[in-house]
């Protein structure tokens, strides 16, 4: 009896210390038992995080918030479930938020986000909320029960579901025997004695800058102080580090998902007295701000101040930080191109004929910005336009998947990125197979100063050798372990390989059908060389030019464009030669 | 050798039809004995419109700046003559192919508004339906590009090369003795072009 009662009594002492689980744990715990294995949490959150032990094999951390969201879309377009945790102000922050999660036929959902934030209600703005469907919760009870039910939601609109939390779910504890929460007084009652003991640091005092982060409707705060001199405006993600540094000084905070308020900036300033600013600073993380406000500084003559500094968060601040006198305002949204590629869209069409159901075709925006605005979107209906499909693929897990993914990537992107493609080729196993399809885009002509170490043997040779020949899809496929593709789509250079004056078809343009819609949709988005006009104004297709990639019939949504054949012009048969003169004139010789 | 100050620029969306005339006028400038020199350079799309140029300079050629006065200007579209006009002399000439027109949405107005803006910079304007001089129906097998007959425009107007240097130049790029005389007929047929 007293063996059995002495065992007791310890199993329940480590009982009640292993069952002691926090709230976060819980979440992650609850999420995996619904079927979920794709476990992610934000970095940022760490510092509220109380001292739990997280397997790194079940649940990824992540620094860098823009890979996350794309691991995050990867998945969903592999139709697996992901959960994520994560900070709200890094959440709002991230500048491609739009590009990724509103397009509907690209995402398919199946993606939770939990957001933590010191209040567990907040106003968002209005443009938000018609967009996401959005839950808020200040205890843990209250949804952990319908979180299965959140993926379906999410699966069925297409879009992430937001669940917006207060941050004391963190802290929640709870003992798994019973169903009872213990309270959160008991739970820092406990750590604080742990912590008292090893290191002095209390974990449970919020930063004081904390307070910062207020998503109400305003797209721009202002927070004065009339001691100071300098003027500081800073983003989201800057805030932080901004409050610590600058805290006497004022600081007008900008919430980057709203577009730039110039009347509310000069509202502002009209309500302050005139007074002669020493220094400006600008905190501009991802240069999307940097271009309106430097106009709005430069322009406005109430404003005055000696020196304005722009600071990128991205490095140091010493390094990025450049004077007025050095600042040239940078396009910040590059123009996308009007051309696919003849070749790339007959690559294409290839794929799309042989249905299978298990690819998956995943391309650049920049060059595949014509099949987006023009009836060819209805021709490829699984393709994927990302900004950077190169993080994507780099985070896709194709283990489970059983599919052919082909990805497109403009000639300058795979060169930036050789080393992320190299890590992605030495890791796949046999059974996976990715194509890479490069191809040669008109706007990479600028960027030909780019030099690369190869590391690979694979890979060492290949820029000669696609400079060099025009390497098909066969003889690469049997060289390199790594299916890789190259496409040259200059049309203008693969138009002269092909050059005949002596051609056999030729694509022509029914005028009648073109003066009556006056579309012009196959030079004006295409942008193709071998469509000219006559003096008539009549548009005709030089055959002397044209590939016969067939893109603009493609394009044309009224069929005025159809392919004809030469006819051979038969010379006549005259009598003379029925009458066959030579021979006649021999007998007459002999 | 010999230097002058003569610069050619030609102009065009077809880079391969630009590279074979340039190579035909480099040769024909080395047989007259003077001391020529090449840049070709491939313009990405802009404004919807493919268009590059090949600088042809009698002399060394150190940056593409010294093209600032144009001597000749031989085109393949007539409305992308327009971004020359800045660097146009009163005693330029220019040679248009003047058969079909390329599309480009920022020039594209009228050939009129085209011609207005060119003449009030230069007189020596000439444009040659090349397709219709230099007839391709009766070229038979061996067909040639048309544009050959520019050059023999260039030759009339501008005292610098004789004929029988591009002539000779011409026939040394021929494959067949029917591509040879399809080539001297259509440069012929731009010469008299230009005279008449």
């Amino acid at each position: 009896m007293q063996l059995f009662k002495k065992n007791n009594k310890k199993d329940s002492v480590n009982k009640f210390e292993k069952k002691l689980i926090a709230g976060i744990e819980i979440i992650f715990q609850r999420a995996k038992s619904n079927g979920v294995n794709n476990l992610f949490y934000d970095e940022n959150i760490n510092y509220l995080l109380p001292e739990v032990f997280l397997d790194s094999s079940t649940v990824k951390k992540y620094s860098n918030i823009n890979l996350l969201w794309f691991s995050v879309f990867a998945l969903s377009v592999a139709r697996q479930r992901s959960f994520i945790v994560c900070n709200a102000g890094s959440f709002f922050s991230f500048s491609q938020l739009e590009d990724i999660f509103l397009k509907p036929n690209q995402f398919f959902g199946g993606v939770v986000i939990c957001l933590f934030n010191r209040r567990s209600y907040n106003n968002f703005s209005a443009e938000i909320e018609k967009k996401f469907p959005i839950f808020n919760y200040s205890k843990l009870d209250e949804f952990i029960d319908l979180i299965p039910s959140k993926f379906q939601i999410s699966e069925k609109l297409k879009v992430p579901v937001i669940i917006y939390l207060n941050n004391s779910t963190l802290f929640e504890y709870k003992i798994c025997s019973s169903n009872n929460f213990a309270e959160r007084t008991e739970a820092k009652t406990i750590l604080k004695s742990t912590d008292n003991l090893g290191s002095g640091k209390n974990q449970f005092i919020l930063p004081s800058n904390y307070e910062g982060f207020k998503n109400y409707n305003n797209s721009i705060e202002f927070m004065p102080n009339e001691n100071s001199d300098n003027l500081i405006l800073c983003d989201s993600k800057t805030f932080p580090s901004v409050r610590e540094k600058f805290n006497n000084d004022n600081i007008i905070y900008f919430k980057l998902l709203n577009p730039l308020d110039l009347e509310k900036l000069k509202s502002i300033f009209d309500n302050i007295q005139e007074k002669l600013f020493e220094q400006i600073f600008i905190y501009d993380s991802y240069n999307l701000l940097s271009k309106p406000l430097y106009s709005f500084f430069k322009n406005n003559n109430k404003i005055k101040f000696n020196k304005l500094n722009l600071i990128n968060n991205l490095g140091n601040e010493d390094t990025d930080c450049f004077y007025l006198e050095n600042f040239i305002p940078a396009d910040v949204h590059q123009n996308p191109s009007f051309c696919i590629g003849c070749n790339l869209f007959a690559f294409l069409q290839k794929i799309n004929k042989l249905d299978n159901t298990d690819t998956i075709i995943i391309g650049d925006t920049n060059c595949f910005s014509l099949l987006s605005s023009s009836p060819l979107k209805f021709s490829f209906p699984d393709l994927f336009l990302i900004k950077e499909p190169v993080y994507f693929i780099s985070n896709l897990d194709t283990k489970n998947l059983n599919k052919q993914i082909y990805l497109i990537i403009s000639y300058s992107n795979f060169l930036n990125n050789i080393d992320l493609i190299i890590d992605k080729i030495n890791n796949l196993t046999s059974k996976e197979t990715i194509y890479f399809v490069v191809y040669d885009s008109i706007f990479d002509y600028s960027n030909n100063s780019i030099r690369i170490n190869y590391d690979l043997p694979q890979l060492r040779n290949i820029k000669k050798e696609i400079l060099k020949n025009n390497l098909t899809f066969q003889d690469l496929k049997t060289k390199y372990k790594a299916e890789l593709i190259f496409i040259e789509d200059n049309c203008i250079k693969k138009s002269n390989g092909t050059k005949n004056y002596n051609f056999y078809k030729y694509l022509k343009i029914n005028n009648d059908i073109c003066l009556k819609f006056d579309c012009k949709l196959c030079f004006q988005t295409s942008g193709c060389p071998a469509i000219k006009i006559e003096e008539t104004n009549n548009f005709v297709i030089d055959p002397v030019m044209c590939t016969n990639c067939k893109l603009c019939i493609a394009i044309c949504p009224h069929n005025a464009i159809k392919i004809h054949k030469k006819r051979k012009t038969k010379i006549k048969e005259n009598i003379e030669s029925k009458i066959n003169l030579k021979k006649f004139k021999k007998n007459k010789i002999t | 050798m010999e230097n002058i100050n003569f610069n050619f620029v030609i102009n065009g969306a077809d880079i391969q039809e630009i590279k074979f005339l340039s190579q035909i006028l480099y040769l024909s400038l080395l047989n007259e004995n003077y001391n020529a020199s090449i840049s070709i350079k491939s313009l990405s799309n802009i404004s919807n419109y493919n268009f590059s140029f090949s600088l042809i300079k009698i002399g060394n050629i150190h940056s593409a700046a010294c093209a600032r006065n144009i001597d000749a200007l031989i085109s393949l579209d007539y409305q992308s003559v327009m971004n020359y006009l800045e660097f146009f002399n009163n005693s330029t000439i220019v040679l248009v192919n003047y058969s079909k027109f390329n599309i480009c949405n920022y020039f594209l107005s009228d050939n009129d508004n085209v011609d207005k803006n060119i003449k009030q910079k230069t007189a020596n304007l000439l444009k040659i339906p090349v397709e219709k001089i230099a007839n391709i129906d009766l070229m038979g097998k061996n067909k040639v590009s048309p544009n050959v007959s520019l050059l023999g425009a260039l030759s009339a107007k501008s005292g610098v090369i004789d004929l029988n240097n591009i002539t000779s130049a011409l026939a040394s790029m021929a494959k067949n003795d029917a591509e040879k005389k399809n080539y001297i007929n259509a440069l012929i047929a731009g010469y008299d072009f230009a005279n008449s």
